[in-house]
C-alpha cells in the first residue's frame, strides 16, 4: 500500500442536455486499498467512473493509471491497462449462460469453435480461487441478483483486473449476501487487488474502506483516511447538511385518516413476494415516511396503492373505500397523486414541452377549454402561474422538458402532482439526484400540504430526508413492514438503520410495531 | 433549445436533406442521361409549363394529403401501423362495393360510399392498433402483414363480384356518373377531392393540437408509461387514433375512386401508402404542413414523368429523392455536433449565472 | 382418381421445396438481423435490388454464377448502407428500411430501363439460370426422390444455411459474440468487444443471405428480373422470423408453413377455386400466430411490476 495506482486530475463532463455531471474532480487511489467513492444519488460518481472505465466522454481533465495516460481510452484499452468494473445495472447478456457471460470476449476456442468444456472448467477454478462459486451452465436470467453480482466479479477477474470498480454493490443485496460480498472483497485486497468501491452507505465505508472520497452536486468536497474520521464528518460532507437541509416544523395536527392498507400483498412476475401482507393506516395532517434499504418493497408499495402495479392482493382503503383494481383515473379522481421515482420514466416526456408536461392528469378539464377545445391562451396562463408558483427555471412554458436541469424537471412533476389539490400525496424518491435549492423547496411544499391537512405517503432511500420530513416512519424489509415508529422525532438514525436490515431488538419491537 | 431554435433548426435539417436528395438526382442524370440539360430543365419547370400540368400536380397531390395525414395520425402515438398502404387499397374496394352495388339516389350513394371507404380503411388500421393494445403484438409485422391480407381480400371481391364481365382487365363496373367528382377547372382533372384533402387536413389540425383527445395521443407518443400514470386510458385513446388514422387513408382512397376514376382498375397495391410515410415525415408529423409536403411529393412526381416523357431519364429516379430524404431527415446524427455546441455553451452560461 | 391425388402430392411437395428457397433466404436473413440487434425491415428492398443485380451481373458479367456473386455483393453493399444510416447516422431503422424499399422499387426500374429499354422486366437480356441438382442416391428413392432432388442448387443451400446458421450462432466466438452484442450492446461494450464490429458481422451475413434470395428469384425460379419480382418475401422473412421464435429451426418451420399454404394457392387455383384466398391464407395465419404469441409472453412477464431496478439519469 501507499504507490499511486489511479489519478484522476479535474475531470470535467456536461451531458447533451446540459447537465454539468462533473466539475473539476479529482481522485487518487493508492494500490491495495478499499478506496470509497462517496455521495448522493446524482452527485456524480458513477458519471466519473464511466469516465475512467471509457463508456463516457470527458470534455476537460487527465487520467492516469499505474503510470500511464490513459487519453480518452476506449473500454477494451482500459480493459487490458488492468481495470475492471461491476456495473450497478448488470451488464449481462440473460439469454446466454453464465459461463459463456463471463468468458464473452475471451472465449477459449478450439478451431472457429468455442472450447466449452475448458470454458465451463475455468470458470468453476476461478470460482473456487475466490470463493464466488456459481453454476457454470445456469441461464443469467434464471439467477438470483446476488449471484449475478458474483457472474460480473468473475467476468472482471478472468480479464485479470487489478483494479476493481463496485458501483453500489450492495443497492441490491440482502444483508446476508453484502456480508458474503465484504468477506470476498476483503480476500481480493489480500491478494493485492485495488478496489473502488461506490456507496452511499456510510456504514459500510467505515466498516471496509480504507479512504473516502467526497462528491456533491458533481464536485469533489473532499479525501480522507476511514480511520481518521467519523460517519457524522462523511455525512456532513456528503449531504452538506449545514448549508441547508435542517427544516423546521409546525407540530403535528392530525385528522382522520385517508388511506389505509390491510394485508396488502404483491407477487412479482419471478413469483417473489415483494409486498408481504403490509398493514399502515395514514391520517389528515401526517407525513408517514417509508424507510427501507433499496429493493425491499417501498416501491412496489407504492406503486401498488397507485394502481401502477397491477395484481395486489388486499385492501387499500381511501376514505372507506377500496381502491385495488381501480384504474388509475378513478383513483385520482378520487384525491390522490403520484411523485414517480424515476422521473424519466413515469414523470415526465421529455419530448414534450413544458406545458405539455404540467397538464397531462388535467386534460381533460373545462378550465383549459373553451367550446370543448383546448385553449392555448388558458393552458399557457396555467403552465405560467405553475412556472412562477414552483419556481421552474426554464425559458418559457413551451421549452422541451428534456432539456430543463434535473431538479427543474423534477419540480415540473411536483408541481403537476401538487397542483391537482390531492388529499393523499405519494412521493416516491421524490427529490432524488437534484439540487440541494429544488431539494429544500421540494421539502417546503410537501410540509406546507401536511400543514393543510393533507396526508403525504414518503418513500425515500434518503434517511435524511426521512428523518427530517416524516412525522412517523414505517420501515420495510424484504417485503414486509418490519417497524412501525408513531413519533419520528423518537427514532434515532442508529435504531433506524438496524431495523432496516432486519434486526429485531426487544424494546423496539415492544413500542414500535403494530 | 427552446421552441424557436428547435424549429429553425428542424427546418435547417428539412432544407438540407431536400438540397442533397435533388443534388445527388441531378449527378446522376448527368452521369446517365444524353441530354441531361434538357432532362433537369423538365423535371424542375415541367410541371408549370402548361396549366394541364400543373393540374396534374393537384391532382396528384389529392391521395399523397390523405396518406401524409394518416401516417401523421398513426405515428403521433409512437406506433410503426404501416396498414395505411393495404388501408387505402381496400377502401377502394369498399368504395366501388358501394357504389355499383347499392342503388341510392345521387348525392346519398356518395356519403354513403366514401363512408364504406374511410370505414374500411380505419378497421383496417385498427387491427395492428387493437393487436398492440390488447396483445402486445409488434404493430409493423402485423400491419406488413395485414397488408397483404388486405390485397388479396380486394383483389377477391373485385375478380369475384365486382369484376365487369365485359371489360378484359380485371376492372369494376362503371361507378353511376352522378357520384364523380365534378371537375372544377376545364383542362385538367382537378376536382372537389383536393377540397376534401384539405378540409380534413385542418381537421386532423384542430384534433391533434386543440383537443384533449390530440393531446393525449400526443403524450402517449412521447411516454406512454407517463400517460398511463397520469390516469390517461392508454390503450383506449391508441385504438381510437389508428381507428382515426386508418379513416384518413380510407376516406382518401374512396376520394381518389370518385375523383379520378370511372371504374376500380388497380392491379396491386398503389403505393400512396409509403408516400404518405415520406410526406409525413418532411411535414415533421404536424398535420398543417402535410399539404406543402405533399404538393412537395407530387410536383417532383409529375416532373419525373414530364422528363420521362421528353428525354431519356425513367421517373423512378423520384424514389432516389424519397429515400435520402427520409434517411437524412430522420438522422439523428446529422447536425447533431451543432445541436452540442449549442447546449454546451448553455450550459456554462447558466453555470457562470447561477455562480 | 388414387393415382391423380398422389402426382398431385408430389408436385405440390416438390412446388412446396421450390416456392420456400426465396422465403428461407429472406427468413434466415432477418434471424441474423434480429440477432444482431438490427431491424430486418429493410431485407425486402435489399433483396429486390439483388434480384435485379442477379439478372443483370449475369449478363454483364457472362454466366449465372458470376450473377450470383454480383448479387449476393449488392446484397452486402446495401446491407452496410443501412447500416451506415442507422448506427452512423441514427436514423431511424424502421423509416430507414422504408426507404430503402421504397429505393428499391424505383431504382431497380430505373436501372433496366437502362439496360434493356424496358421498365417490366429483363427478359430480352439471356442472363441463364443456376443448374438443377440431381441427388445421387437420393433421387431413386420413390416418391421422396421426386419430392427431393431436381431443385436448384440454391434451394439445397438454402437448407445448409440453416444448420450452418445454428452452428454459427451457438457455437462459434463470433456467433456468441453477435448474440450479446444484439441483445445487449452495453454488456459486450462492458467486456471490450466493438459492437460495431458485431453490427456490421450481422449486416454481412444478412445482406449476403437476402443477396442470395434475391438472385435465385431471378437466376433460379425464373430466368429474369421483373418488377417488384420479391413480392413481399422479405416482410414474410420477417414475419417467420417472429413466429419462430429466433431460433433457426423454428424460423424453418414457419418458414415451412408460409411455403405451403403459397404452394397449395397454386394447387387450388389449378381446381378452379380462388386463388385470392387462398394467396391471404397464409399472411391471416402470421397475424393470429404472432398475436397468440406476444399475447402469451406478455401475460407471463406481466404478472407482477417491473420491478426492474431503474435507470436513474441525471
Amino acid at each position: 500500500m501507499g504507490r499511486e495506482i489511479l489519478n484522476m486530475s479535474r475531470i470535467t463532463k456536461i451531458y447533451p442536455n446540459g447537465v454539468m455531471a462533473n466539475k473539476d474532480v479529482s481522485l487518487s487511489v493508492e494500490e491495495g486499498e478499499i478506496h470509497a467513492l462517496m455521495g448522493e444519488n446524482g452527485a456524480g460518481k458513477s458519471t466519473l467512473m464511466k469516465i475512467l472505465f471509457g463508456i463516457e466522454a470527458y470534455d476537460e481533465g487527465r487520467i492516469t493509471f499505474d503510470g500511464r495516460d490513459l487519453v480518452h481510452a476506449a473500454s477494451a484499452a482500459v480493459i487490458k491497462s488492468g481495470i475492471g468494473m461491476v456495473h450497478q445495472h448488470f451488464m449481462l447478456v440473460d439469454s446466454l449462460r453464465v459461463y459463456e457471460n463471463i468468458i464473452l470476449g475471451l472465449e477459449p476456442v478450439k478451431g472457429p469453435v468455442i472450447n466449452a468444456a475448458r470454458a465451463i472448467a475455468e470458470t468453476r477454478a476461478l470460482g473456487e480461487r475466490y470463493n464466488l462459486k456459481v453454476d457454470p451452465l445456469a441461464r443469467v436470467e434464471d439467477i438470483s441478483v446476488g449471484l449475478k453480482q458474483k457472474v460480473e466479479l468473475l467476468k472482471v477477474l478472468l480479464r485479470g483486473a487489478r483494479l476493481l470498480i463496485l458501483d453500489e454493490p450492495t443497492a441490491v443485496l440482502t444483508p446476508q449476501e453484502t456480508e458474503e460480498l465484504f468477506g470476498q472483497l476483503l480476500l481480493l485486497k489480500k491478494n493485492n487487488h485495488t478496489i473502488i468501491f461506490i456507496s452511499h452507505k456510510i456504514r459500510e465505508v467505515m466498516k471496509i474502506c480504507d479512504r473516502v472520497t467526497v462528491l456533491r452536486a458533481g464536485r469533489n468536497v473532499g479525501a480522507l483516511k476511514v480511520a481518521q474520521t467519523c460517519p457524522e464528518e462523511i455525512s456532513r460532507l456528503m449531504v452538506g447538511r449545514d448549508v441547508v437541509l435542517k427544516l423546521d416544523k409546525r407540530p403535528r395536527r392530525e385528522g382522520p385518516p385517508l388511506l389505509e392498507a390491510r394485508g396488502l400483498s404483491l407477487t412479482n412476475r419471478f413469483g417473489k413476494a415483494t409486498l408481504k401482507k403490509v398493514d399502515f393506516q395514514l391520517r389528515s395532517g401526517q407525513i408517514l415516511g417509508v424507510a427501507g434499504v433499496e429493493g425491499n418493497g417501498q416501491n412496489e408499495l407504492a406503486e401498488a396503492i397507485f394502481g401502477l402495479a397491477r395484481g395486489a392482493e388486499g385492501q387499500v382503503l381511501v376514505k372507506g373505500r377500496d381502491i385495488l383494481g381501480l384504474s388509475i383515473r378513478r383513483i385520482r379522481d378520487l384525491g390522490l397523486s403520484y411523485i414517480p421515482e424515476d422521473r424519466l420514466t413515469l414523470g415526465l416526456a421529455a419530448a414534450g414541452s413544458v406545458w405539455q408536461n404540467l397538464i397531462p392528469d388535467r386534460a381533460d378539464s373545462p378550465a383549459l377549454k373553451t367550446w370543448g377545445f383546448l385553449s392555448l391562451r388558458k393552458i399557457a396562463r396555467h403552465a405560467g402561474e405553475l412556472i412562477e408558483a414552483f419556481n421552474i427555471l426554464c425559458r418559457g412554458p413551451d421549452q422541451e422538458a428534456g432539456l430543463l436541469s434535473g431538479g427543474n424537471m423534477q419540480k415540473v412533476v411536483v408541481a403537476r402532482e401538487l397542483s391537482a389539490d390531492p388529499d393523499v400525496l405519494i412521493a416516491n424518491q421524490p427529490t432524488r439526484g437534484i439540487d440541494v435549492g429544488a431539494n429544500e423547496f421540494i421539502w417546503k411544499k410537501i410540509v406546507e400540504m401536511r400543514d393543510a391537512g393533507k396526508a403525504i405517503l414518503l418513500v425515500s432511500a434518503d434517511l435524511n430526508e426521512i428523518l427530517e420530513l416524516s412525522d412517523s416512519i414505517l420501515v420495510m424489509c424484504e417485503g414486509e413492514a418490519a417497524a412501525y415508529f408513531e413519533d419520528a422525532a423518537a427514532v434515532t438514525e442508529e435504531e433506524l438503520g438496524l431495523r432496516m436490515l432486519g434486526y429485531k431488538s426487544k424494546e423496539a419491537a415492544a413500542h414500535g410495531q403494530k | 433549445m427552446d421552441k424557436n431554435s428547435r424549429i429553425r433548426f428542424e427546418m435547417l435539417k428539412t432544407a438540407l436533406a431536400v438540397t442533397l436528395a435533388l443534388g445527388l438526382v441531378f449527378v446522376i442524370i448527368l452521369l446517365v442521361s444524353r441530354e441531361p440539360q434538357a432532362a433537369i430543365r423538365s423535371f424542375l419547370g415541367g410541371p408549370l409549363s402548361s396549366l394541364r400540368r400543373f393540374g396534374n400536380v393537384i391532382e396528384a397531390m389529392t391521395p399523397l394529403m390523405f396518406t401524409g395525414l394518416s401516417v401523421t395520425m398513426l405515428y403521433r402515438a409512437g406506433l410503426f401501423n404501416l396498414s395505411m398502404e393495404g388501408g387505402f387499397f381496400i377502401a377502394c374496394v369498399a368504395a366501388t362495393a358501394s357504389a355499383v352495388t347499392l342503388n341510392l339516389p345521387a348525392g346519398l350513394n356518395l356519403l354513403v360510399a366514401l363512408a364504406a371507404g374511410a370505414l374500411a380503411g380505419g378497421v383496417s388500421s385498427l387491427i395492428p392498433g387493437a393487436l398492440k393494445v390488447k396483445c402486445h403484438a409488434n404493430e409493423l409485422v402485423t400491419s406488413l402483414m395485414l397488408n397483404y391480407v388486405l390485397l388479396y381480400l380486394g383483389l377477391y371481391v373485385i375478380v369475384n363480384i365486382l369484376h365487369d364481365p365485359a371489360m378484359s382487365s380485371n376492372y369494376s363496373y362503371a361507378f353511376p356518373s352522378n357520384m364523380l367528382f365534378p371537375r372544377l377547372i376545364p383542362g385538367t382533372r382537378i376536382n372537389a377531392g383536393v377540397f376534401v384533402a384539405l378540409g380534413c387536413a385542418a381537421l386532423v389540425y384542430v384534433l391533434l393540437d386543440r383537443t384533449s383527445f390530440g393531446y393525449k395521443v400526443t403524450m402517449i407518443g412521447h411516454n406512454s408509461r407517463l400517460a398511463e400514470a397520469a390516469g390517461i386510458n392508454v390503450g383506449r385513446t391508441i385504438i381510437l387514433s389508428q381507428l382515426i388514422g386508418g379513416m384518413l387513408a380510407g376516406l382518401g382512397g374512396a376520394v381518389e375512386m370518385f375523383g379520378m376514376y370511372k371504374r376500380f382498375q388497380y392491379q396491386g397495391l398503389p403505393g400512396y401508402g409509403w408516400d404518405g410515410v415520406l410526406i409525413a415525415i418532411v411535414a415533421q408529423f404536424k398535420p398543417q404542413f402535410v399539404p406543402l409536403s405533399a404538393f412537395f411529393l407530387a410536383y417532383l412526381r409529375i416532373g419525373a414523368d414530364i422528363m420521362a416523357r421528353e428525354t431519356d431519364v425513367p421517373s423512378e429516379i423520384v424514389a432516389v429523392i424519397q429515400a435520402v430524404v427520409i434517411v437524412l431527415i430522420s438522422a439523428e446524427a446529422i447536425l447533431k455536433g451543432y445541436q452540442r455546441r449549442l447546449v454546451v455553451r448553455q450550459a456554462r452560461k447558466e453555470e457562470a449565472l447561477n455562480g | 382418381m388414387a393415382s391423380g391425388i398422389s402426382i398431385d402430392f408430389v408436385s405440390f411437395a416438390f412446388a412446396t421445396i421450390r416456392v420456400m428457397t426465396p422465403l428461407l433466404f429472406a427468413s434466415m436473413a432477418c434471424l441474423v438481423y434480429t440477432k444482431g440487434g438490427i431491424d430486418s425491415i429493410a431485407t425486402e428492398g435489399i433483396m429486390l435490388m439483388c434480384a435485379m443485380a442477379g439478372a443483370a451481373g449475369a449478363w454483364l458479367l457472362g454466366g449465372p454464377f458470376q450473377g450470383l456473386l454480383f448479387g449476393m455483393a449488392t446484397g452486402v453493399a446495401l446491407s452496410f448502407l443501412f447500416g451506415y444510416a442507422t448506427l452512423s447516422l441514427k436514423a431511424n431503422p424502421v423509416l430507414a428500411g422504408i426507404a430503402l424499399n421504397i429505393l428499391a422499387g424505383g431504382l431497380t426500374i430505373f436501372v433496366i430501363y437502362y439496360l434493356t429499354g424496358e421498365k417490366g422486366s429483363t427478359q430480352s437480356l439471356s442472363s441463364g439460370t443456376l443448374p438443377n441438382v440431381r441427388v445421387p442416391l437420393l433421387a431413386d428413392v420413390p416418391v421422396l426422390g421426386r419430392i427431393l432432388s431436381g431443385h436448384n442448387v440454391l434451394t439445397y443451400v438454402s437448407l445448409l444455411t440453416v444448420a450452418a446458421l445454428h452452428f454459427f450462432l451457438y457455437k462459434t466466438r463470433s456467433g456468441l459474440r453477435l448474440r450479446a452484442a444484439g441483445e445487449n450492446p452495453q454488456a459486450a461494450e462492458s467486456v471490450g468487444l466493438s459492437v460495431t464490429r458485431c453490427k456490421y458481422l450481422a449486416l454481412f451475413i444478412a445482406g449476403a443471405l437476402a443477396g442470395l434470395g434475391g438472385a435465385f428469384m431471378s437466376l433460379g425460379y425464373v430466368s429474369f428480373f421483373s418488377k417488384n419480382m420479391t413480392a413481399g418475401r422479405g416482410f414474410i422473412g420477417m414475419a417467420a422470423e417472429s413466429m419462430g421464435h429466433g431460433v433457426p429451426g423454428g424460423v424453418l418451420l414457419a418458414t415451412l408453413l408460409f411455403s405451403v399454404s403459397d404452394a397449395l394457392s397454386v394447387q387450388l387455383q389449378m381446381m378452379s377455386l380462388p386463388p385470392e384466398l387462398m394467396q391471404l391464407m397464409p399472411y391471416l395465419v402470421t397475424i393470429v400466430a404472432i398475436a397468440v404469441y406476444s399475447r402469451h409472453r406478455a401475460r407471463r412477464r406481466a404478472a407482477g411490476p417491473a420491478a426492474d431496478p431503474k435507470e436513474v439519469k441525471p
